[in-house]
């Protein structure tokens, strides 16, 4: 949305190579990557798996330079890699620094058992987006026959348009830790995973020190805090899948198999990581449960709604003067979100990334809670310079990419979508593609395996719904069903016989003829 | 007394541990299905087997049969569905049944008829897909792939075991018999002692 087209064009003539290639010297390849999570900095890349931030023409003349001179990252300037945490607007969870350890003397003091009735009064559901609540999944998992129990923290903030969970874990990790540990003596589990996407390498360091600071001052380890609980938290590195945000597939990724999601029942919390009682939790859950064992639930089930208490940290990116992160208690209007982040001419707002809703500028006064607007906290603004069907071809062809290729429906049926938003936004549709549109829609919907599937037709369904019409615009006012481009299939002819005169062309219908 | 579940109304025993498909299998109930095979732990892949439980859509297959489950098989609605997500499965791989020497034998074509399915409904992908003839014994024609294999089962309520690709290493005579998808195509050497890829020779093993 930044200008990357004309960007990635400067960037591939400098350093003279094609888009999806390698450079005939095997020094530098260049490819597209979906969102890495820095929608509040972009235009964004990643250079040998470090994130590039802030990009221009005079940040790739210098990165080109680089290259062609052969500097080994750890030679190029930082500012190239500075990453910024960019937070407008604090709350709740945002506001307090919960001091380290504070979180676990406080529960150990008030009694393992009464901390998980803290979080359970306090409301706490799951920030990833689904919303469940937090106290009864790890209730089941602690009541669970196998004593072998894993910790994991689900860092691998794969939803386009999603970034508070970097900056979490760059400014808030000893929470975060904290909120894992805490789940951990509760659950009664000895091991922890943090699953950090892998375009978060940047952070690897920083929270891989923060860790062994934690057992140098008995927060993890053996007898933690001489309470006798033994826990210990390892981070693994995503390799970029999507899916892999999924708790099932990010188990099996976890134990070293492909991203593919699990049949269920059983759930994790029954069958997990190793076939043991699992929890898996998002970042911003666990940062939450370390405040309330802190504060108790009162100071978290105050702020909200009665189906949604607390706050959500939102991720907002897009059109507006303030691109970061934003925490609102839920309930917060769409309008005075806007209104914060400095957005005007607002065209509509995508709300939980493309697995979410597009709301249009006749809604902004819904609001942020499981029960109206859900959201794992992707925010993106699009103003009425953009074009609706060019974010739904854009999203379309993510969702065919990140399929993991398990089920049918979703395999078959995202590429399908694929190919029938491209029919009718390259102007080939006929009078009967929207509704064959719609109806594969409600086929990958129904019948997908997992989340991915069930959700990859949202874009589409959510604006056909509001914009019926500009569907409708961009189909041809003819009976029959063009299955190719005519004129585009003679391409290979043309070039072939060296002709290009009218006489080679061939209109698609009749009327293109007059 | 022992449990039940009812599909399309049809009252139907079962034993704890079984699947719904498992208690229709044994009641002689048929729900369509292509990755389901009861030699090999479920899959839950091809998503033919989906029926109505309680209202939700699950897959047969994968799904615990529980004491009073309302099931619905034959509906309309799981009927039309099934024969897309069918032409999903043909329109992605090259399946030209007229040439094909497995037509007449071949599960996905008799899905295929069960659900009425008379065309292709969706554009064809035609994709350009290899023929791996480098083995001496076995050879690979991925056209007629539909993808029911390449995943290692996960079901952990069982000891967790591969497909199609632990089978093969246990017992590579039942495997050359069992491969559902006829992707594997074994053949003996001919007579002259000649070698060579000869797609259409199942003759040898059936």
């Amino acid at each position: 949305m930044l200008g990357k087209k004309s960007l990635l064009d400067y960037l591939a003539k400098t350093l003279d190579v094609a888009v999806g290639e390698v450079r005939e010297d095997g020094v530098v390849s260049l490819d597209n990557t979906s969102c890495t999570g820095m929608c509040d900095q972009g235009p964004a890349g990643l250079v040998n798996g470090l994130a590039l931030t802030r990009l221009d023409q005079s940040g790739i003349d210098k990165i080109a330079e680089l290259i062609n001179q052969q500097k080994p990252l750890g030679e190029w300037p930082e500012e190239l890699f500075q990453v910024d945490d960019n937070i407008y607007k604090s709350g709740l969870l945002l506001n307090q620094q919960v001091e380290q350890g504070a979180a676990l003397r406080s529960a150990f003091k008030r009694g393992i058992r009464e901390t998980l009735k803290e979080i359970d009064y306090s409301g706490l559901r799951g920030r990833g987006g689904a919303g469940f609540k937090t106290a009864i999944k790890w209730q089941f998992c602690s009541e669970e026959q196998q004593t072998e129990r894993y910790v994991v923290c689900n860092a691998d903030e794969g939803e386009p348009g999603t970034f508070k969970d970097r900056v979490l874990l760059s400014s808030y990790a000893d929470q975060v830790f904290e909120g894992m540990t805490v789940c951990a003596a509760i659950i009664g589990a000895k091991q922890g995973f943090l699953y950090l996407r892998g375009e978060y390498l940047h952070l690897y360091d920083k929270l891989r020190s923060i860790l062994d600071q934690r057992r140098q001052n008995s927060l993890l380890g053996i007898n933690i805090l001489g309470a006798g609980l033994d826990f210990d938290i390892e981070i693994c590195l995503g390799a970029g899948a999507y899916i892999c945000g999924e708790e099932s597939a990010l188990i099996e990724s976890l134990e070293g198999k492909a991203g593919i999601p699990r049949n269920r029942p059983p759930y994790p919390v029954t069958q997990g990581y190793l076939g043991k009682p699992t929890v898996v939790n998002n970042v911003e859950t666990f940062l939450a449960a370390a405040g309330i064992a802190v504060n108790g639930s009162d100071w978290f089930a105050s702020i909200g709604t009665e189906k949604s208490k607390g706050t959500k940290i939102l991720s907002i990116s897009g059109d507006c003067a303030r691109p970061g992160i934003y925490e609102y208690p839920f309930g917060t209007t769409i309008q005075s979100i806007l209104n914060d982040c400095g957005a005007d001419d607002v065209l509509g707002v995508q709300v939980g990334g493309p697995s979410g809703t597009f709301i249009s500028n006749q809604e902004f006064d819904r609001k942020l809670a499981f029960e109206d607007l859900a959201t794992g906290g992707s925010f993106i603004i699009f103003n009425s310079s953009r074009n609706i069907l060019d974010m739904v071809h854009n999203f379309a062809h993510f969702f065919a990419h990140e399929s993991c290729g398990f089920c049918t429906p979703c395999r078959v049926g995202t590429s399908l979508l694929q190919k029938q938003i491209d029919k009718i936004v390259e102007g080939h549709g006929s009078a009967g593609d929207v509704v064959a549109l719609e109806e594969l829609c409600q086929l990958v919907k129904n019948y997908s395996h997992c989340g991915l599937g069930q959700t990859a037709a949202n874009p589409i369904l959510t604006t056909l719904e509001r914009y019926p019409d500009l569907y409708q615009s961009r189909l041809k006012e003819i009976s029959f069903e063009p299955g190719f481009d005519l004129d585009g299939a003679l391409e290979t002819a043309r070039r072939m016989a060296n002709r290009n005169d009218a006489g080679a062309h061939l209109a698609q219908t009749e009327s293109e003829h007059e | 007394m022992s449990k039940t579940i009812t599909i399309d109304g049809k009252v139907i025993p079962f034993e704890d541990g079984q699947t719904i498909m498992d208690a229709a299998m044994a009641a002689g109930v048929y729900i369509p299905h292509l990755c389901h095979q009861p030699e090999f732990t479920p899959h839950g892949s091809c998503k033919l087997c989906t029926v109505k439980v309680n209202g939700r859509n699950c897959s047969a297959c994968t799904y615990p049969a529980m004491d009073g489950q309302e099931v619905l098989n034959e509906t309309q609605e799981l009927i039309d569905d099934r024969k897309r997500i069918t032409q999903m499965l043909f329109v992605e791989g090259n399946h030209l049944c007229p040439g094909c020497e497995k037509t007449g034998n071949c599960q996905l074509q008799a899905v295929a008829y069960h659900l009425n399915m008379l065309d292709n409904h969706f554009p064809a992908f035609y994709p350009e897909r290899e023929v791996d003839a480098s083995h001496p014994e076995v050879m690979i024609d991925h056209n007629r792939c539909i993808f029911l294999h390449a995943v290692h089962s996960r079901q952990p309520r069982k000891r967790r075991q591969g497909r199609v690709c632990d089978q093969w290493a246990r017992h590579p005579q039942a495997f050359d018999r069992k491969c559902r998808k006829r992707l594997v195509e074994r053949y003996r050497h001919g007579s002259d002692g000649s070698r060579g890829a000869h797609l259409s020779d199942r003759r040898n093993f059936d």
